[in-house]
């Protein structure tokens, strides 16, 4: 890529503050990231270790059991039985120190009393854990956007001396900080603003498909590793929607598909700068919808993709237990029809199983749930309640329901359970219309 | 005589930097104003509007024309002659000019330094020139025919000069002794055929006709001829241009015609030959100092130069330059604004006698969208006025514009000549002003005085309203326009001011007046600039909808804190018999247009005449509307030829301060006292309204101790007002609206017992209370204004609105008819009721907007879709359904405020604005002349 002239003011900056003072040698650390040979590893114990896990800090023995090797936390809750669960099983953990977006400065970065507080307690977890055998990464802040204009320097300067105290108090492991995408204005200001960071994290969806394009082209300016915190095909903010806006799930048996197409097909593998990567999002939560990115079923059941990751994560092809669907029809529709309902009215949804199972032997559980389209605007996600006496038995392949009584989106889920221990999920909008 | 020999200066690169900045600002803001003027939301057809257009567009033309000219404005360099040339300088002579101004002019001549020979083209065989020739040694020439007028008679003098150059002079126009010595060295280059000088005069301050016809040339003969010599497109002018012999020779001698030197510099350019424009003024000349003098100059070039257009043009068409082409092609229709003023004087008049309006545009829109273009055309005129010959050539040339106007008959009549080729004989321009200007020619002005006195008596008593005012104004202008040409005409030599204090004011006045041009010259960037930047600021405020406060809501009243109400008189000393109020009325509130400023409707008569007729069929008797307003003598007027009757709504200032003001009610009683008294002559009003419930106003602003402090106050007025009015107008009865919500019943009741004066309560539904509707009322209310909605409960004798209303901002729609005038369902339920018809056209289906299920983040788009009723349910609107979103703007209560057109379609995108709590989505399904609505928030709401 030929050097723009545009962005060569900054590099002349970056040249000037990238001065870094010397490192100081010493004792091996306990984990490091290196470049040996021209590649890029994290060095756990003086051995390579490539980061194979998943972006979650639950159902431990079943990633142990998988072949996965890494978790991640969000934030500290709970941090001490996470760790020594991981240490049980093998696995090693990024720990999360969770902090305001950025833009959040009167609010906080701006609050000396608020930062001396987090500094303070932070100090205090780094010192508590960074022994942990479990310990792998300090990750400071989850997509937390590092802008240019200078009204956010009181940012910068609390982030700094956050990324400062960790390696102050913890010399023995990295410090790092996820990124929304690949976005070049975050990598610019990490550079040119952020000092300590021993390598960025992504976290990304559909756009991981071109992440190591991106990052090439943009090697000229800053060609160091990174790790991959968060991938999972297609987020709720990307895919196909219904004229409403409410966005088209894909059933677990596609995204299971969608998984290994993904890890096979566009994580970087190649890429001497690639550490690793975390799939999004081993356990359960809502967001979207309860089943939109979770591998596992509320009850700890399993979906197809564990058994997917686990094929990717040994590199083998097994034959997979999990209950495997085909789709959801509403009155003979799919969600792309853009199903309108009058209230009350009563309807069939039925589910379409792939050749080769059988209804006899599985049981399905189905509700209706109002469309959750400000949970991001809540604190956290919360599974909002099912719409009570609708259905008239939900536990057929077919089911006949009353539509609800109030205006507005709604959806019918449908989580089809196997003998074998595992789950299927696929779900269909509809809105009523009074 | 002063003379200005050395050039103009040559315009600096800053100075050509700066004069381009402002053209491409004038452009950018011709391009926004004819955006705005076609973009127009209205749909206009009418012959008015066609015509409006065409003064437009030509009127811009010759902006672009003109801003064409001055972007690549230069002045000749002057190099030393390298040589010498032999010099012819001819001069005419005509019978009847006067001999001393010959004798002027060929003494100048032979004062000119340069070696030269002088002829006089003798028309007449003078024996007194052929003497005069003699004693200046001035060769004398004569011709025994007349042959070609002017273009002949030089000719004629060709065949015996020889000289290399040959100058031609007007026999008026008195040469500078350096005359030659800047022009001769352009010659040097030989392709130059002709160089031309300012044209400039020495009696242009005689009067008013001399000093209009002057300062049309300015301009001209400075900016605009310094870019055609940088375009190769100077103008060869009858007097001053000296030609060279063998560029003359080539074309056979001067060039025949009315307009004989454009005539001859088409010849000269065809052929290939260069011309130069040196700005010098080194003659002076006589200019038009009389009207019939300057009729016949103009005559004969509007004849003359259309002539050219229509013959040597297409001729030559192929030999021009593209430059040239356009120059030639653009030229003549200077003349052409002769039509454009006979179209500008035609619209009022036509729309005083019609009634129409040529334009249905808001006019503040119209006037934002037009100041920047005035304001630029203003600055670049007044930028290059750096370039004119002399200070007193600066300025606004008013007189010069006035003088045009007054010549577009003339004008017109060179156009219609040519068309029909009925040729003008070549008469020279009368040099002298001695002739008095025949009434015969300004029968064509002063008929245009007359018709326009005749459309503005007659268009304000057929309907007056702001826009047949607008009208009048403009009629009333044109009126002054034609006077001022008849003034102009009469005044002769300007008087010599005697008086030395007069003469020093005029002094110090013209001072001022140029020390401003010269700052407007100075800093025409910098004002361009403010321009431009003021014009983008209204643009986008215009653009962005406005903010309201709420109102603060209850008030809390310090000063009412334990002061005693006022008592409320029980006893009245006489009782009041009530009037009766026929109980056949079926009226409608018709507030259409009331206030008149930036409304969405002009009431003009046809439009009331349409409106009324549309009542009629709904059996409607009465109209209820608001008074007084500026349309009430053509709704009076109209009503009664209808044989409809009026009830007069009377409303009251309710703000909770104003109830206090003890001196602020009684002008407010006055003032409705007034209006009573005015119109209680109006023999088909039945009765006087007092709308809006101030009681209901004060409860909800008030903390109650401190309302029944006002309720006393307003309640002591309101009987004190009633009594007036029972006075004023025994006959008619009072009524006065009741909000019907919760608190009515006891609002009514309080105000029965303590205001006897009052025969009729007029209740007003709320659909929110629909329950109340069916609940029996007291003897005497009556169901007043109750929404069509709920017409099935309760019909009422009156409809709460005819159409819906938009003003700038304000908006209800609560119309049985819709803004564009097309049928709610409303309508039907009218008909049924009123009229006992069943509904004959087909129902158009119920829409609903379907929201999306996202969060109204501010300034994101979110797309909404229109959902139709069918018989298995709803669905997705089709393409092919006419529909229209508006974003309307609503306050703290729920009020319309204002509406925006938003998008058309089954779905659109919008932009979530500021504040989106405080908006509606408010879709139209259109057939035909009917329309059904939705409306809804921009969110689903949560629980």
């Amino acid at each position: 890529m030929p050097f723009p002239g545009l962005t060569a003011l900054p590099f002349c900056f970056f040249l000037i503050a990238c001065h870094h003072p010397p490192a100081i040698t010493g004792a091996p650390k306990k984990v490091e990231v290196k470049k040996a040979e021209g590649v890029f590893r994290i060095y756990k114990n003086g051995k390579p270790f490539l980061i194979k896990g998943g972006s979650g800090f639950t159902h431990l023995r079943e990633l142990a059991a998988c072949g996965g090797n890494t978790i991640r936390t969000w934030d500290t809750t709970h941090l001490q039985s996470i760790l020594d669960e991981a240490h049980h099983y093998g696995l090693a953990a990024i720990v999360g120190l969770d902090l305001p977006v950025s833009t959040l400065l009167d609010e906080f970065y701006c609050n000396k009393q608020k930062t001396d507080s987090v500094y303070s307690a932070y100090q205090s977890i780094v010192r508590r854990f960074k022994n942990h055998p479990a310990l792998l990464v300090w990750c400071l802040g989850n997509e937390i956007d590092f802008p240019y204009r200078p009204r956010f320097a009181a940012f910068y300067k609390t982030f700094n001396r956050l990324v400062a105290m960790i390696h102050e108090e913890d010399p023995d492991h990295p410090v790092t900080t996820t990124l929304t995408n690949f976005q070049k204005r975050n990598i610019v200001n990490i550079k040119l603003k952020v000092r300590g960071l021993d390598f960025i994290s992504i976290n990304t969806f559909n756009p991981l498909k071109t992440l190591e394009k991106d990052l090439q082209h943009f090697k000229w300016f800053w060609d160091g590793p990174y790790l991959i915190t968060e991938w999972s095909p297609e987020g709720g903010w990307e895919t196909q929607v219904v004229k409403w806006l409410a966005p088209i799930e894909n059933t677990s048996t596609k995204k299971a598909e969608l998984f290994r197409d993904f890890y096979q097909n566009y994580l970087p593998h190649k890429d001497p700068r690639f550490l690793g990567s975390l799939a999004f999002y081993w356990g359960w939560k809502e967001e979207y919808t309860h089943s939109w990115f979770s591998i596992f079923n509320e009850d700890g059941t399993p979906t197809e993709i564990v058994e997917t990751l686990r094929d990717c994560w040994r590199d083998t092809v097994t034959h997979h237990q999990a209950v495997q669907l085909q789709y959801m029809l509403l009155d003979g529709k799919g969600a792309a029809d853009n199903i309108l309902l009058s209230p009350g009215s009563t309807h069939q949804a039925s589910l379409l199983l792939a050749p080769g199972e059988h209804s006899d032997s599985l049981c399905f559980h189905w509700e209706i749930i109002r469309e959750d389209w400000w949970g991001h605007k809540k604190s956290h996600w919360t599974k909002p309640p099912a719409e009570q006496g609708l259905l008239i038995d939900s536990t057929t392949l077919q089911v006949a329901f009353r539509s609800p009584l109030k205006e507005g989106p709604y959806r019918i889920f449908v989580t089809a359970f196997n003998a074998k221990g595992f789950c299927a999920t696929a779900n269909t909008p509809f809105y009523v219309v009074e | 005589m002063d003379y200005k020999a050395t050039p103009i200066q040559q315009p600096t690169r800053h100075e050509k930097r700066v004069l381009r900045l402002m053209i491409c600002a004038g452009v950018f803001s011709m391009g926004f104003f004819l955006y705005t003027l076609l973009g127009n939301e209205h749909d206009d057809h009418s012959v008015l509007y066609v015509l409006l257009l065409i003064t437009i567009f030509y009127n811009c033309l010759k902006y672009l024309h003109e801003w064409y000219h001055y972007f690549s404005i230069s002045v000749p360099e002057t190099k030393p002659a390298t040589r010498t040339y032999t010099v012819d300088i001819f001069t005419t002579f005509c019978p009847g000019e006067p001999y001393e101004m010959l004798e002027k002019t060929l003494t100048a001549i032979q004062n000119v330094r340069y070696p030269h020979t002088a002829w006089c083209c003798d028309e007449a065989n003078d024996p007194y020139v052929i003497a005069l020739c003699e004693k200046l040694q001035v060769k004398h020439v004569t011709r025994n025919n007349r042959l070609h007028a002017k273009a002949g008679n030089i000719n004629n003098a060709l065949r015996q000069a020889t000289g290399e150059l040959c100058v031609i002079l007007d026999p008026d126009h008195i040469p500078a002794p350096c005359l030659l010595d800047d022009i001769v060295p352009l010659f040097d280059d030989p392709q130059i055929g002709f160089v031309q000088i300012v044209q400039a005069y020495y009696n242009h301050y005689d009067n008013l006709v001399a000093k209009g016809a002057a300062q049309q040339t300015y301009q001209f003969y400075g900016p605009m001829m310094m870019s055609m010599h940088a375009y190769g497109t100077v103008q060869a002018i009858g007097a001053n241009c000296t030609f060279r012999r063998a560029a003359l020779d080539s074309i056979g001698g001067h060039a025949p015609g009315l307009a004989e030197d454009m005539n001859t510099a088409m010849h000269l350019h065809a052929h290939g030959w260069k011309s130069a424009y040196l700005p010098v003024v080194l003659t002076r000349g006589l200019v038009p100092a009389s009207l019939a003098a300057y009729y016949k100059q103009q005559l004969k070039w509007s004849r003359g130069t259309f002539e050219l257009l229509v013959t040597t043009f297409p001729r030559f068409f192929t030999r021009f330059t593209w430059r040239q082409r356009l120059h030639y092609c653009t030229r003549p229709f200077h003349y052409f604004s002769g039509v454009i003023f006979l179209i500008n004087w035609l619209i009022p008049v036509a729309a005083l006698f019609t009634g129409a309006i040529p334009l249905h545009m808001d006019m503040v829109n119209f006037l934002l969208a037009i100041a920047p273009l005035l304001c630029m055309t203003v600055l670049i005129r007044h930028y290059v006025q750096k370039w004119v010959a002399e200070e007193g050539e600066r300025g606004f040339h008013v007189v010069c514009g006035l003088l045009q106007i007054g010549t577009w008959w003339v004008h017109t009549t060179g156009l219609v000549y040519t068309l029909l080729r009925k040729k003008v004989p070549y008469l020279p321009t009368p040099k002298d002003d001695t002739d008095p200007t025949p009434l015969s020619l300004h029968i064509p002005n002063l008929l245009v005085v007359v018709v326009s006195l005749a459309a503005i008596v007659y268009g304000l008593r057929y309907d007056y309203n702001p826009f047949s005012l607008f009208m009048a104004a403009l009629a009333g202008l044109n009126i002054f326009f034609m006077l001022f040409i008849f003034y102009a005409s009469r005044t002769s030599r300007q008087k010599a001011i005697s008086q030395t204090i007069q003469r020093r004011i005029k002094r110090r006045l013209w001072l001022f007046r140029h020390k401003v041009y010269a700052g407007v010259r100075r800093y025409a960037l910098l004002l361009s600039i403010v321009v431009m930047a003021v014009a983008v600021y209204v643009y986008r405020k215009q653009l962005q909808l406005p903010v309201y406060l709420p109102e603060t809501t209850p008030v809390h009243q310090a000063s009412l804190h334990g002061r005693m109400p006022p008592p409320l008189k029980l006893n009245h000393t006489q009782p009041f018999t009530k009037r009766i109020l026929p109980a056949s009325i079926k009226a409608v509130v018709y507030d259409k247009g009331y206030h008149w400023f930036r409304n969405k409707h002009a009431l003009l008569r046809e439009e009331v005449e349409d409106d009324l007729a549309a009542m009629k069929e709904l059996s409607i008797n009465t109209v209820v509307r608001t008074v007084p307003g500026i349309y009430d003598k053509t709704l009076f007027r109209c009503t009664r030829e209808n044989g409809m009757n009026m009830i007069a709504r009377l409303w009251m200032s309710t703000r909770p301060e104003y109830v206090m003001d003890s001196v602020a009610m009684k002008k407010e009683m006055e003032r409705l006292l007034d209006v009573v008294r005015s119109y209680r002559h109006e023999k088909n009003i039945i009765a006087w309204n007092l709308g809006n419930d101030v009681l209901y106003t004060l409860s909800n602003r008030f903390h109650i101790p401190d309302y029944f402090y006002c309720r006393n106050m307003y309640m002591q007025w309101l009987s004190e007002f009633c009594q007036a009015i029972r006075q004023l107008d025994p006959v008619r009865p009072i009524t006065m609206d009741i909000c019907w919500n919760k608190g009515g019943k006891y609002r009514l009741a309080f105000l029965e017992q303590y205001l006897p004066e009052v025969d009729y309560y007029s209740l007003i539904a709320d659909s929110a209370n629909r329950r109340l509707l069916q609940e029996p009322i007291p003897a005497h209310a009556f169901w007043g204004e109750v929404p069509v909605q709920c017409w099935n409960l309760q019909p009422p004798m009156i409809l709460p609105a005819w159409q819906d209303i938009a003003n700038k901002d304000f908006i209800s729609l609560k119309g049985i008819l819709d803004l564009e005038g097309r049928k709610k369902p409303g309508y039907d339920t009218v008909a049924l009721y009123w009229a006992n018809r069943q509904p004959a056209a087909m129902e158009l289906p119920d829409i609903k907007i379907l929201k999306p299920a996202k969060i109204t983040y501010e300034y994101k788009p979110l797309v909404y879709h229109v959902l139709v009723r069918h018989k298995e349910g709803w669905q997705f609107a089709g393409d092919s359904l006419q529909l229209h979103w508006y974003l309307i703007r609503t306050d703290h209560n729920g009020t319309t405020l204002y509406m925006k057109k938003a998008g058309e379609g089954p779905f659109i995108s919008l932009m979530v604005p500021n504040h989106p709590e405080q908006y509606r989505l408010y879709v139209q399904l259109v057939a035909d002349n009917r329309v059904k609505e939705a409306a809804s928030t921009l969110n689903i709401p949560l629980e």
